[in-house]
């Protein structure tokens, strides 16, 4: 579908719908780019910022117990944390936020129209029930910053910004899907806050995506996920 | 001064990175033994302290009013003991970067 921007279109710029050709067109290759490219630029820059460094002599060298010292300080210790429960939630929210844009059945006949490729999709009734849980999630992140007296010091307006973002692509998806309210706006913004995420994914808050992997599993500190190779330099 | 903005600027990627790392989910809260013992007061949260001492100095570019710097000092000395214990989800190194706000305290004599 190709976007054009002819005599008199300025007066249907202003409604959302029309800029369906641009968001289901140029703006998703050049969201799906730049995420990509600031996402390497970030890698690179962390890399930068690092140096290797030795593993500890005091891990041990066979693979087993290597591999049992490892799973230890992560998954029996440092991943649940304290908070269980938040650990829990929060798992599961970032997990269902990477895998149902990926497996979604609309975003893979649109994938397959566009390159002649898709990934395995999930039934829609599955991506529908874990759109709704993660919205559930989301309002769960929402009330602790709200009422946890202890987060809601630490948090700021741009923190309720990074959260708004990451759910818009989630909650436009789902009205669009049930069709509550006009279809083609819904759709046009659903693309457009999706767009968005994806532009701001490597250079706001929500870059600790990338630094998430990046800090855990690279740098040598107690609670590395792994034998932590690199050291800041 | 001089030495306060080198030392800005050399550690600058390192601390804009921890800052924007840090999502502000205060799950490092527990790990820290005076934020449990002291009555669980919100400004002993590890990630609270980065914020408000190295983070301070660094958006500030060093410039810092004697007030703020009398409260980093606080925050960097008093409110934490470095006892290198603290955890963070996303790898944030919490106690290198509040003994940087350390290091600037001492630098600009008020330790």
């Amino acid at each position: 579908m190709t976007w054009s921007f002819g005599k008199g279109d300025i007066y249907s710029f202003m409604n959302i719908a029309a800029l369906y050709p641009l968001a289901s067109g140029p703006l998703v290759w050049f969201s799906v780019t730049f995420f990509f490219a600031g996402c390497t630029y970030q890698v690179i820059h962390f890399l930068r910022l690092t140096r290797p460094k030795p593993p500890p002599a005091a891990l041990p060298t066979q693979p087993v117990r290597l591999v049992e010292t490892v799973l230890r300080h992560t998954i029996g210790f440092t991943w649940p944390g304290k908070e269980k429960s938040l650990a829990l939630v929060s798992l599961f929210f970032h997990a269902v936020l990477v895998l149902i844009p990926l497996f979604l059945l609309g975003h893979n006949i649109m994938l397959r129209n566009a390159i002649g490729l898709s990934l395995f999709s999930l039934p829609e009734i599955v991506a529908d029930r874990l759109t709704v849980l993660l919205l559930l999630c989301a309002l769960f992140f929402l009330l602790r910053r709200l009422l946890i007296r202890r987060v809601r010091r630490l948090t700021s307006f741009y923190d309720y910004w990074v959260l708004g973002l990451a759910i818009a692509p989630f909650a436009t998806g789902f009205l669009a899907y049930h069709q509550i309210l006009p279809y083609q706006t819904i759709l046009t913004l659903h693309m457009l806050c999706g767009e968005l995420m994806l532009i701001a994914i490597p250079f706001t808050k929500l870059s600790h995506m990338i630094f998430y992997f990046l800090n855990r599993f690279l740098l040598g500190t107690e609670y590395s996920a792994g034998p932590g190779k690199r050291t800041f330099s | 001064m001089k030495d306060v903005k080198q030392l800005l600027k050399t550690n600058r990627a390192k601390i804009s990175l921890a800052l924007r790392t840090c999502a502000h989910c205060s799950l490092c809260a527990e790990s820290c033994f005076l934020y449990r013992t002291k009555g669980r007061k919100s400004d002993l949260v590890p990630s609270h302290k980065l914020i408000n001492s190295i983070g301070t100095l660094h958006r500030e570019k060093g410039e810092v009013t004697p007030e703020t710097l009398a409260a980093i000092r606080e925050t960097a000395f008093e409110k934490c003991a470095l006892c290198m214990r603290c955890y963070c989800p996303l790898g944030v190194s919490l106690p290198h970067l509040i003994s940087l706000a350390r290091q600037i305290c001492r630098i600009k004599g008020i330790s």
